[in-house]
This record gives C-alpha cells, sequence and structure tokens, in this order.
C-alpha cells in the first residue's frame, strides 16, 4: 500500500519545484591555501527555495510515499503551503 | 510494460566520513527498472585517499533522509510522470543512518577520490531491479571526511 498527496482541489503532488535562488556572498575575505583567495562580497554557492507543485489529475504523474507516515511528514515539512492536503491511497 | 522513461536520484553533495548507504532506491510496484549507470565524485578535497564503493540490493530498507520528487528524485524530461519510485525513511532516499540488511553486491569498485567513481554497464549488464526492489549505492569502507556527490540513474519498465 502507497500514499499520494493530493491537495484541496484533489490535484496530485508531483514535484518540488525551485521557486527562488538566493546567492550567498561571502562575508568577508576568505584565504584559499594554494590558490587565490575569495573575496568579500563573491558569489560562493546558493540556496534554494523549493515549493511543491500540485499540477496533475492522474495518479500515474504523482509523487508516491512508501508509508502514510512518510507522506504526512512531507506536508508537514511544507508548513503553511502543506495545509488543505490529504494523503490518499494508490497503486 | 514499455521502455518507460528515465531518472536520477542524486544527494546534491553531502558530508560524508563513514561506510554508509549514499543514496537508496526503492521501486514502486508498477513496474522493473534497469540501472543505466551510478557515480561518486567529491567536490572538497585535495588528498589523495582510495577507497571503495558498491551497488548493493538491500534486503531491508536502510533508515534514509526521504528522496523528494524535483530535488533528490529528477527527471530526464520534465514532461515525464513522477517517477514510480517509492518515497521515504525506509525507501528511496539519502543519506543513511541505520543500514537495514545487504543483500548481494554486484558491483563493487576501488578508487581514488580524487577521480571519483563512475559505473556505467554495457546494455547487457545493466543490473536489474524488481518492483518494490530496492538497491543503494554505498561506500564499503569509510571514506574520508568530504562532501560526496552520488548519482544512481535508471530507467523504469512500467506498465501504467
Amino acid at each position: 500500500m502507497r500514499f499520494a498527496i493530493i491537495d484541496g482541489r484533489g490535484v496530485f503532488y508531483t514535484v518540488q519545484k525551485e521557486i527562488e535562488t538566493i546567492p550567498i556572498l561571502a562575508p568577508t575575505d576568505i584565504p584559499r591555501p594554494g590558490s587565490s583567495p575569495i573575496k568579500k562580497g563573491d558569489h560562493i554557492g546558493d540556496d534554494h527555495v523549493f515549493a511543491p507543485l500540485f499540477d496533475s489529475l492522474k495518479e500515474m504523474d504523482a509523487s508516491k510515499f512508501d508509508t502514510e507516515a512518510d507522506a504526512l511528514a512531507q506536508i508537514a515539512a511544507w508548513g503553511d503551503a502543506g495545509k488543505g492536503c490529504k494523503t490518499v491511497e494508490v497503486k | 510494460m514499455f521502455i518507460g522513461p528515465c531518472y536520477t536520484l542524486k544527494n546534491n553533495g553531502v558530508s560524508i566520513s563513514t561506510a554508509i548507504s549514499v543514496i537508496q532506491l526503492k521501486l514502486g510496484t508498477n513496474g522493473p527498472a534497469e540501472l543505466l549507470r551510478a557515480s561518486q565524485t567529491q567536490g572538497s578535497s585535495t588528498t589523495s585517499s582510495q577507497i571503495a564503493a558498491k551497488i548493493v540490493r538491500k534486503t531491508a530498507a536502510a533508515t534514509v533522509t526521504a528522496g523528494v520528487a524535483g530535488t533528490t528524485l529528477l527527471k530526464q524530461n520534465p514532461l515525464n510522470p513522477a517517477s514510480d519510485a517509492s518515497l521515504g525513511v525506509s525507501a528511496t532516499g539519502i543519506t543513511a543512518t541505520a543500514e537495514g540488511t545487504d543483500g548481494e553486491a554486484p558491483i563493487e569498485r576501488g578508487h581514488n577520490i580524487l577521480n571519483g567513481w563512475e559505473w556505467l554497464p554495457t546494455p547487457e549488464e545493466r543490473e536489474l531491479l524488481p518492483q518494490g526492489g530496492i538497491v543503494a549505492l554505498k561506500n564499503s569502507v569509510a571514506p574520508p571526511s568530504a562532501t560526496y556527490y552520488a548519482e544512481i540513474a535508471f530507467r523504469e519498465l512500467r506498465g501504467g
């Protein structure tokens, strides 16, 4: 028995979609042994902001969870974005 | 059953220093899959060190951080249906905290972490994973601490 997640409209959760990429800038000069130093303000990485995407009415397209607890944990991890979501049993 | 779409399970870079299952794939019930490729590289250490890693079938799943479609489980084509793999803490996910039970390990290779490891089988050698089957990319020995990037690419052979 596996589970999927639907939103309040009954649409299946398919994937998490990146909605924002936030650059991480060096807060200070950072020396690097054997290489040129990173200067304050240099782009050193990115933070990624994701949101759940509900965009299919077909069970085949849904993300499937091993147990209902796994699906509920995913809903809980979304915080406000998970409000109104429910789990449904799928093949 | 048809030749279905391809997916990649990846960990996006995790600091690892123990002989854990780095990524774990548990298939769904709608069809088997063939493993197309697996790799492990690292992006933070410049120190030469020889380790070994393997593709291991699990008879009991490791406890992992649950995989997330769109973040750790990706489609080859964004328009494809979601993978049929089961997501969960005892299913598809990354970075094991408890190992479950290892079964046979058909692929195991030593490699230097400066080079990393890429397993690209010939078509005849692609390992098949049955419906509900579990496979992991696992370090055979404790590697030196580094940020490791692991991937398994697979094709689902499913009906619907």
